[in-house]
């Protein structure tokens, strides 16, 4: 008997301890396909990182003429991230932009308010801010956003809050809401775009799971929700296989928006009909190095 | 985890601190000016007749948008016909000015008008 309770008080004991425990991998990489995932780098750990995303798969721009999208780039991304603690990190990224503002380097940092514990916390809660300037050419005749009527002009930001739950080791969700702002934006449409954003993680394998995101613009004509007529936008959507094979997270994609930043894909996502064969092969490359 | 107020703070004071040289500003671009082409002449532009020439010395003749080219085979009408449609040509050389790129032969003003125009009406092929 004594035997027995010594076994049951060491059981609640060790699930006491066990209960202050933090989830662990919420999401294997810090961006799910087009959103940034709560996951956070650890302390003085950077991260390299390679994102490309080819033309149309399909419909009129795609096929064999272009090889289903292989031979054109919509957007790349090469771009640095930093664990200046375990809950904040600050990257720069450079991309070549896909929507009408092009040739952005992106300065972002990454903050974790909440993390998630078992018999706690029941989620964890990320902040991320992003800082867009374009480096296109001015061009005084133009009518368009490269008139760069300020200096201001060139910069575009975006907030996101991320909050995501592990339920289990096989299942994560992330719910997110977002605001863009643009400095200058093309005649007829808002400043200020306000979106929600999904994302899941469903592990498959020790090294594999299957990753989807969503983002839904709210407002302005980017939102379906807008019945303006104009050019046609479209909500951010892809689905995408994830491999770690140790220090590296290596991905592969379906999306149909363009660009990869938040301040790019959130307001020029068009175009991009799933029904119309406007999606894309893209992948990313995630190298995570230890600084000291 | 470890409570600290200073960095949530710094998290959302740098994107801010990153905004202020620049200045956070909400302007909108005017609307973009119309062209009327009140000119019978120029209402009544067509590809063959005279749209192809000027394509084909300031957008297919450095090999940019030459046979096969993956920016877009403009050696013919039919290759031309997506980027019409989806107004990536408008957008490129009569709105951003962005095409033809700098260093290539530039449109003159009357051969740029020419091209809106011709746009304007539907970019008609004969």
């Amino acid at each position: 008997m004594k035997k027995f309770l010594l076994f049951i008080t060491t059981l609640l004991i060790s699930q006491a301890v066990w209960g202050q425990e933090y989830a662990f991998q919420t999401f294997k990489d810090r961006w799910v396909i087009n959103t940034h995932s709560v996951e956070m780098l650890p302390k003085n750990r950077m991260d390299f990182r390679v994102t490309h995303r080819f033309g149309d798969l399909a419909g009129e721009a795609g096929g064999w003429p272009t090889f289903y999208g292989l031979e054109s780039a919509s957007d790349v991304l090469i771009g640095f991230e930093y664990g200046a603690t375990d809950n904040l990190s600050v990257g720069v990224f450079r991309t070549k932009g896909a929507g009408d503002l092009k040739q952005l380097i992106s300065p972002t940092v990454k903050y974790r308010l909440l993390q998630q514990e078992s018999g706690g916390t029941p989620i964890t809660l990320t902040a991320v801010g992003v800082g867009s300037i374009s480096t296109m050419q001015k061009v005084d005749e133009s009518e368009g956003l490269n008139s760069f009527p300020k200096f201001s002009s060139r910069m575009v930001y975006n907030l996101q809050m991320l909050a995501a739950r592990k339920y289990s080791d096989a299942f994560s969700l992330q719910v997110s809401a977002g605001w863009t702002h643009r400095n200058l934006s093309p005649f007829g449409e808002l400043n200020d775009i306000f979106n929600v954003g999904f994302a899941t993680r469903i592990q498959v394998s020790h090294a594999l799971s299957i990753v989807g995101d969503f983002v839904l613009p709210l407002n302005g004509v980017q939102s379906p929700f807008d019945d303006t007529d104009g050019p046609q936008y479209s909500p951010s959507i892809g689905v995408g296989i994830e491999i770690e094979t140790g220090g590296h997270v290596f991905q592969i994609n379906l999306v149909n928006s363009q660009g990869i930043m938040p301040t790019d894909y959130i307001p020029y996502t068009k175009d991009a009909e799933w029904s119309k064969g406007q999606f894309r092969l893209g992948f990313t490359i995630s190298r995570m190095f230890k600084i000291r | 985890m470890k409570k600290n107020l200073l960095l949530p703070l710094i998290c959302i004071a740098l994107p801010i601190f990153l905004a202020l040289p620049f200045g956070c500003t909400s302007d909108e671009l005017p609307k973009p000016s119309l062209d009327f082409c009140d000119s019978l002449s120029l209402t009544m532009l067509t590809y063959d007749n005279d749209i192809r020439p000027i394509v084909e010395t300031k957008c297919t003749n450095d090999g940019c948008h030459g046979s096969g080219s993956l920016d877009g085979d403009f050696t013919n009408y039919q290759g031309m016909l997506l980027d019409l449609e989806n107004g990536r040509i408008n957008e490129e050389v009569n709105i951003d000015r962005t095409m033809p790129q700098v260093g290539s032969d530039e449109l003159t003003d009357e051969e740029r008008e020419m091209l809106q125009c011709w746009l304007g009406n539907g970019f008609p092929e004969s």
